[in-house]
């Protein structure tokens, strides 16, 4: 709720950012979701290389690797933690309201995202298709996740 | 350069490490020639790591000169990745990246921008230089300790170095593997005249593989008998004192054997002023 009411403070039309002309539009629900989700992944991300042994660095150092492909090479070591923290940040994002609300404004065919419309659908007293809208969202994080486990698996 | 000109392959020159507040290693002057084969023993803790990666240009001792090939390898990590590409080092616990056998020989070889097919001809060559062809498509996580160091080798070899630094590279080996590797370490000195550098605390391994050998205690290279008599052990039978250093075996009384500790006590208090050798404060030519 607080990213979006900074995100709201910064981009609405007299704000400072209000000439980009992008409240209520999917990219400011991009945007918003893109800051909520940013600490999540990062604090992630930085766990996941720092768990990455000191050696895979020296290793690729003495196979005569320069500083940009040692720092991919460890990023490839810590992909699977890499592609758990984006399945946290997507996690996260997907399953938040306040920002897009606030940020998109829940136009119908324009910015209304799953969770916006449940919000909608059960203030308007329409319990059971916010439910079936629940269930829908539940069912596409958990095809996801699947989705993440099994080429982890496959790969290992 | 060396004294009269000449170039030696890889030079140090005052070089001071230290870790913790304790100098680790401390070489006054050394010279490794091309071609040639060298093995660099010493106790546990005696500073052969560190100088072996202080040599192969991945650590910056804190005061000192590396020369590679002549030239002074410059504070620029991209100076220093260009020399480093002409050398390679196997540690002594190798890392396998998280791929497949064959991605992990042909790592170096992309970075140094070789071709598909070229890079193909050159990792199917050092497989079959250590029987591994049937495990390029295995992932390098699921193979044996031993397996995996044969790996690392090839990884290494598979680059055609002109300095091959190996790390204790059979201190967790079998026998099997242990004779494979040394036959294979020999081979390549000889075949390619790759300058080969190796740590190694074995001792007959030493002097069965190298041409030179380099002895280092406490961080300072001293010459072979000292090293000897240095990490001798005393053991006490009865009235009797039993001083090995697996060359020497002397059986003294307990009175001389204190007297041979209270000189190699002084001996090693030396060592660790002087640099150089323990006796260069008395003969500046040691």
């Amino acid at each position: 709720m607080l990213v979006g009411l900074l995100g709201y403070a910064f981009l609405s039309r007299r704000a400072p950012l209000g000439f980009l002309d992008m409240i209520f539009t999917p990219g400011a629900v991009i945007l918003g979701e893109f800051f909520l989700s940013l600490p999540v992944i990062t604090n992630l991300t930085v766990s996941a290389v720092q768990a990455v042994e000191k050696r895979a660095f020296l290793t690729a150092q003495t196979l005569g690797a320069g500083l940009l492909l040692v720092a991919w090479t460890v990023l490839m070591e810590a992909r699977f933690s890499l592609l758990a923290a984006i399945i946290a940040g997507f996690g996260r994002a997907v399953s938040e309201v306040g920002s897009a609300m606030m940020l998109g404004g829940n136009i119908r065919y324009f910015t209304r995202t799953m969770t916006t419309a449940i919000a909608l659908e059960v203030s308007k007293g329409e319990f059971g298709f916010g439910l079936a809208l629940g269930f829908f969202l539940l069912l596409v994080a958990f095809s996801i996740n699947i989705l993440f486990h099994y080429f982890q698996v496959k790969e290992r | 350069m060396g004294t009269g000109g000449t170039i030696y392959q890889l030079e140090l020159k005052r070089i001071v490490h230290r870790y913790e507040g304790r100098t680790v290693v401390s070489i006054e002057h050394l010279a490794i020639e091309r071609g040639r084969l060298y093995a660099l023993v010493g106790p546990n803790g005696a500073g052969k790591t560190t100088l072996l990666h202080i040599m192969s240009l991945i650590l910056r001792p804190d005061q000192g000169e590396v020369f590679f090939e002549g030239t002074q390898a410059g504070r620029a990590e991209s100076e220093r990745v260009r020399a480093r590409r002409s050398m390679t080092v196997v540690l002594q616990n190798p890392y396998l990246f998280d791929a497949t056998v064959k991605a992990n020989v042909e790592y170096g070889l992309k970075a140094r921008g070789v071709d598909k097919r070229e890079r193909e001809r050159r990792v199917g060559e050092a497989l079959n230089l250590f029987d591994l062809s049937g495990f390029a498509g295995r992932r390098a996580r699921q193979l044996s300790g031993g397996e995996a160091q044969l790996v690392a080798l090839a990884r290494g070899l598979v680059l055609k170095p002109s300095i091959l630094f190996l790390d204790e590279i059979t201190a967790n080996l079998d026998v099997k593997h242990v004779r494979q590797l040394e036959r294979v370490i020999g081979d390549i000195n000889r075949s390619r005249g790759t300058t080969t550098v190796m740590t190694t605390h074995i001792l007959p391994q030493a002097y069965r593989l190298a041409d030179r050998v380099l002895s280092l205690f406490e961080g300072r290279i001293v010459p072979s008998g000292m090293y000897n008599l240095f990490t001798g052990n005393f053991r006490h039978h009865g009235e009797e004192v039993v001083f090995d250093t697996g060359r020497i075996r002397i059986h003294v009384t307990q009175e001389i054997s204190q007297s041979i500790q209270r000189i190699l006590s002084s001996l090693r208090s030396g060592s660790s002023r002087a640099p150089g050798t323990p006796f260069r404060e008395r003969s500046p030519r040691s």
